[in-house]
């Protein structure tokens, strides 16, 4: 009997495997559990990847995710498949990076404040190379700059610079066109280029 | 901006790997291109690691988002207590608001009714009720100073005569006549009251003359039945009562009966007493 359950469960998973985004979608609206698990499966790891790239906390990025995946459950009933599934996962995970990132700002402002009270600060914008090695001060410097940008500047810079996404696949996830996706990703660019210069020339990287 | 320059911004803008050698050479001429390729070059660089950067494998297991659907399930359905109790008490509001309106909606052809005028009665009303009230209010009340109080009452509708002055003694024996003397607090007070009468009747009652002892001449300028008159009650004077406790603060205004007794007044009007306290 539970061999019987099991290959049913296995047959409907491989069922599953088969389907497309956008029928899995469908089937996870009518409250198919196994669709919401598969879908799930699909893009927990492609979430992951983006929003690990925003946050650079493992614990954070899978909380985010978990809130991504709850969201998108939650409102599936939205999901009017005018863009496809993984772009409009992908849209509601930016969303709640932006928003935690705006937390995160919050929260780093008062600690600065705090701490600003009880200890004379260096520079935070430059680590020190003598204590890190080059490559992981070559790190720090990028995601130090990085984490300096906007939120929709550091967004187009790891969905096309890190992720390497497409200008089309952008557009569909911003909401807008690929011109001005284009010309986004160029101020975004411009923007970390300045952000980045000062940090690689502390660390030798520029002369 | 030259034009190796503008050549060179064209290649950064394209993402251009490798530079065409003329601008190359161009690179070794111009130190702001110089720079903005190498910027260029170290970005490059910085994205290569960054994107290369191994990223950890999320862990998170589909049962915890699971069961987090679920709760969020669970609170969507459960009831919603302290909504249901505010959504009660405006129903209940408007409830009794509603049956508050129904209410006076069936009180207000009643009250409609009741105001209609209802017609006027001639019947005079037995003058002897007044000097029954006035010996009842005599013997429950014990005068410290018993004055007695004059009320010239004329009838200002020319076609009757004035009235004849009413007197009214409203002296009673006090038992306690050493007891010490208050001051009093108002020796006169003027109070005017425009009332329309049922009757459009004027009465003007001066107790200075009532006081005086004169008779009180019928008012001027009132036209007779058809038009609102007015009664002039003024300089009341206040005396000091007792009750039977002997309390000697409290100050009444004497009761002024202003009904005449005679005929000419005997049309059903009745004018009431007026009783204050200070």
């Amino acid at each position: 009997m539970d061999r019987a359950l099991a290959m049913d469960n296995l047959h409907a998973g491989a069922v599953d495997r088969m389907l497309t985004d956008e029928q899995l979608a469908a089937r996870a609206k009518a409250g198919d559990a196994s669709a919401m698990e598969e879908l799930y499966l699909r893009y927990r790891q492609p979430v992951f990847r983006v929003v690990y790239r925003s946050t650079r906390n493992i614990d954070e990025a899978e909380d985010i995710v978990q809130d991504v995946f709850l969201k998108a459950f939650e409102r599936l009933h939205t999901f009017r498949e005018q863009s496809r599934f993984s772009t409009w996962l992908m849209r509601i995970a930016l969303n709640l990076c932006t928003d935690r990132a705006r937390m995160r700002q919050r929260r780093q402002e008062l600690v600065e404040r705090e701490a600003a009270h009880r200890l004379a600060w260096s520079h935070p914008d430059a680590p020190d190379p003598i204590e890190t090695t080059r490559q992981n001060a070559f790190h720090e410097a990028f995601y130090t700059a990085l984490n300096q940008l906007p939120e929709h500047h550091r967004q187009l810079i790891i969905l096309r610079d890190l992720e390497e996404m497409e200008y089309e696949q952008i557009a569909a996830v911003l909401g807008t066109s690929v011109g001005a996706v284009k010309l986004r990703v160029m101020r975004a660019r411009r923007a970390f280029k300045a952000k980045l210069e000062p940090l690689l020339r502390a660390i030798g990287e520029l002369e | 901006m030259r034009r190796p320059c503008k050549a060179l911004q064209h290649c950064l803008k394209s993402e251009l790997e490798h530079l065409p050698d003329a601008l190359q050479v161009h690179l070794a001429e111009c130190v702001r291109c110089r720079r903005a390729w190498q910027l260029e070059q170290a970005y490059r660089r910085a994205v290569a690691a960054a994107r290369h950067e191994p990223v950890p494998i999320c862990d998170l297991p589909w049962a915890r988002v699971q069961a987090k659907l679920a709760e969020h399930a669970v609170m969507r359905s459960a009831p919603r207590w302290g909504q249901y109790a505010i959504a009660g008490s405006l129903a209940l509001v408007a409830l009794a608001a509603s049956l508050v309106w129904l209410a006076r909606g069936s009180q207000t052809p009643v009250a409609s009714h009741l105001l209609q005028p209802t017609p006027r009665v001639d019947t005079p009303r037995p003058t002897e009720t007044v000097p029954a009230l006035i010996e009842s209010s005599a013997s429950e009340l014990s005068w410290r100073e018993p004055r007695p109080i004059q009320v010239a009452a004329a009838r200002t509708n020319p076609r009757v005569a004035p009235q004849p002055r009413l007197r009214v003694p409203l002296s009673a024996p006090n038992p306690i006549r050493n007891a010490p003397q208050e001051p009093l607090r108002t020796q006169q007070m003027a109070v005017e009251v425009q009332m329309a009468t049922p009757h459009s009747e004027s009465l003007s009652i001066k107790p200075h003359d009532a006081l005086a002892g004169q008779s009180a001449e019928p008012e001027t300028g009132f036209a007779g039945a058809d038009t609102a008159e007015s009664f002039t009650i003024a300089i009341l004077p206040l005396s000091q009562f007792e009750l039977y406790n002997n309390i000697p603060q409290v100050e009444y205004l004497p009761i002024q009966y202003g009904t005449p007794t005679t005929t000419a007044h005997s049309e059903g009007t009745e004018y009431g007493a007026i009783i204050c306290s200070f």
